[in-house]
């Protein structure tokens, strides 16, 4: 059941990869200007233009220069920058290790706070505490994540300033370094993502600590806390795992906005950047390592569904 | 000279009330009743009496937005709707074991079912190692007729049938040798075969155990089998306590003899007595007998004056003035039906 799942999951995403870097392709495509023409300025020649666009076989037609590409990219050749003269291999992975940092520390807070404020809301459902934090929940999730950082920055960067209002990579030395430089940018993400996990877990939370089995664990006389954390808990996970697969793809898109705010040197940024230059060969790449990183995250939720409800994995 | 010996329980013009959007709600309105050691008390009374409810608090529980709003409950001596959460943990599951309504709802979906007696017994410390707990779990799982009961420990609930999840969720209110067993309609998700099947266990382990019982059913048959002693309840409140044959040859409350003639009814037997007509409607209780509205033999005082049990033989008590001016009728239990 597992494994047939998983191989059909894998067939499926690379189908849709295919499919995804199609897309990217034509969009790029069909966007207004060329490499050639941003690369060499306003002043350029027609003629240094033309050289440049023939080397960069710019002139060949769209379908063969896609093909050319795939080619070589299921080969695991990633090919050159077209804006700047080097691998996007070597382009690429310095920014998507930015990112992964980013994004993963933003996803360990949201899962410790999302599960402490989603267990606390429940357990303390319908008292003031728990008013207070679905306010909070619901505040936050109606704000765009821009809307958030920008917030951010001003009281806790400009206002009070506590912490960096950019996050400057070259600096860090040290973990808490780290910590300290990204905090902003990691409260941004993290503020979106966990005001919806939060609501879920609450709810679900709420639903299964009325259920039978749980009453029936305390009439066992079991204590309060064996009571939720081994008894509701896992089974409010499953539906808050969704929420974090979604979560997760929609950090993919996050950071893109988060790191252009606080202009952070990650896969968002060059993305934004590479998209200005036509730069197909990393735009491609990017487009590819995101979704990529979505579907697996999707994978992995569906698999730990699997695991927590065996009712579902007999069938 | 002996008196009675002291109840395993003594429940004392308890009430309870819950949460209804806006305002507190009373389901349980000043029951009173106690159980002897070793002795079945039947409860029975239709859906939404409060059966449930009071079943619950004989184990200090109350269901989440509702209260305990007056009464005891005694359990040995100590009043169980006054102890520290924590003593009512180590009396619930060990000295008082708790039967659900419904055991396919009652499991943990996602816990094999073994694990889930286990870890009963762990939280009682009646086992010193993991190995003992799961030696005695298996023990219990074949007294409780459970055919291969390692393999069955290894299930989860959804894995097996109503009959066996009965058996074990039975396993699991005896696995710390309860004094008092609290069952809330332990058959009435099940066929009648299995019922029986059940009802014969638990005539078995009673013996064998020697427990004290306390049984709700909305089906007084059933009752009949097991207990020694009856309840009924009608609206959240006491009408009618006797020994289970004193309450089949005399019934004293309009609402029991209702009761004794639906299920002649169902058994093909036709009574003379009235049988019970309209439903139990919260909403619209008179101020006084809660049954006038359905009763066949109601007067105008009935519907101002309160009812409360009145003694009116041996262990016999009855919540209706009337019951000498109501026709005794053709005692159906002289043709030796029931
Ligand atoms: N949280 C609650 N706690 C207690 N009673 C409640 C609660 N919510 C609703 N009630 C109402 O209290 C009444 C008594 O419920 P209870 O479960 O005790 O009845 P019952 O006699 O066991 O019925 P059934 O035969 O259907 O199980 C019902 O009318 C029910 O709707
Ligand atoms: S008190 Fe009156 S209404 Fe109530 S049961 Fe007796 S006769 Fe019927
Ligand atoms: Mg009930």
């Amino acid at each position: 059941m597992l494994i047939r799942l998983v191989a059909s999951r894998i067939v499926i995403s690379l189908f849709s990869l295919l499919v995804v870097s199609w897309a990217i392709f034509w969009a790029v495509e069909w966007l207004p200007g060329d490499t050639a023409a941003r690369v060499l300025g306003r002043e350029a020649s027609a003629e240094s233009v033309r050289v440049l666009r023939a080397r960069l076989h710019l002139a060949d037609p769209p379908l063969v220069r896609y093909g050319h590409w795939l080619e070589h990219f299921v080969q695991g050749d990633w090919g050159e920058s077209l804006a700047a003269d080097r691998p996007v291999v070597r382009y690429v992975f310095p920014r998507l290790r930015n990112t992964l940092i980013l994004a993963g520390l933003a996803l360990g807070l949201y899962l410790i706070l999302s599960l402490t404020i989603g267990v606390v809301t429940a357990l303390f459902h319908g008292q003031v505490l728990d008013t207070w934090l679905s306010v909070l929940t619901l505040v936050g999730m109606s704000m765009p994540e821009f809307v958030v950082g920008i917030l951010l920055v001003l009281v806790f960067a400009v206002a009070v300033p506590l912490f960096p209002p950019l996050a400057l990579m070259d600096q860090v030395k040290t973990f808490p370094g780290l910590l300290y430089t990204l905090s902003l940018p990691i409260l941004t993400l993290t503020a979106a993502m966990t005001a919806y996990a939060v609501r879920m877990m609450r709810d679900n939370l709420i639903e299964v600590l009325e259920s039978d089995y749980v009453q029936m664990a305390t009439l066992k006389g079991l204590p309060r806390v064996r009571v939720v954390l081994r008894h509701a808990l896992p089974n409010a996970l499953g539906p808050a795992l969704n929420v974090t697969a979604l979560n997760i793809a929609w950090l993919m898109g996050g950071v893109v906005v988060v790191e252009t705010v606080f202009n952070f040197p990650g896969l968002g940024r060059l993305l934004v950047d590479s998209i200005s230059f036509h730069d197909v060969p990393v735009i491609e790449a990017i487009a590819v390592v995101l979704a990529s990183v979505y579907m697996l995250a999707n994978l992995v939720a569906d698999v730990l569904v699997l695991v927590l409800n065996p009712r579902l994995r007999a069938s | 000279m002996r008196g009675p010996p002291a109840p395993v329980i003594d429940v004392d013009s308890l009430i309870v009330d819950f949460w209804d959007r806006r305002r507190w709600t009373n389901v349980v309105h000043g029951v009173s009743f106690h159980i002897f050691p070793g002795e079945t008390l039947g409860m029975a009374g239709e859906s939404g009496c409060g059966k449930s409810t009071t079943a619950y608090a004989l184990l200090g529980y109350h269901r989440p937005m509702s209260r305990f709003n007056g009464g005891a409950v005694r359990f040995l001596g100590r009043d169980l709707l006054r102890l520290p959460a924590r003593e009512l943990q180590k009396i619930r599951g060990a000295e008082i074991g708790f039967v659900p309504q419904n055991p396919a709802t009652a499991l943990n979906p996602s816990m094999p079912v073994g694990h889930q007696v286990m870890e009963s017994l762990e939280a009682h410390g009646a086992c010193a190692t993991r190995r003992e707990a799961e030696d005695r779990c298996l023990g219990l799982f074949a007294d409780m007729g459970l055919p291969r009961p390692k393999v069955v420990a290894g299930r989860y609930p959804h894995q097996l049938s109503g009959g066996q999840q009965q058996r074990v969720v039975l396993a699991m209110a005896l696995a710390c040798h309860p004094t008092l067993l609290v069952l809330d309609e332990p058959t009435t998700g099940l066929d009648v075969t299995t019922q029986a099947r059940i009802l014969s266990l638990l005539a078995r382990l009673r013996a064998r155990y020697g427990m004290a019982m306390f049984y709700v059913s909305h089906n007084l048959g059933v009752l009949a089998q097991v207990c020694n002693r009856i309840t009924v309840m009608y609206a959240g409140e006491l009408i009618e306590v006797a020994s289970t044959a004193e309450l089949f040859r005399n019934p004293g409350h309009p609402y029991t003899r209702g009761l004794i003639a639906s299920l002649q009814q169902v058994s093909g037997f036709v009574g003379t007595q009235p049988l019970l007509r309209g439903l139990l409607r919260r909403d619209a209780l008179p101020l006084g007998c809660r049954f006038a509205p359905r009763c066949e033999y109601s007067q105008p005082g009935c519907f101002t004056s309160p009812q409360s049990l009145a003694t009116v033989g041996d262990g016999h008590e009855v919540a209706c003035w009337r019951w000498p001016d109501i026709p005794a009728g053709t005692d159906p239990a002289d043709k030796g039906t029931v």
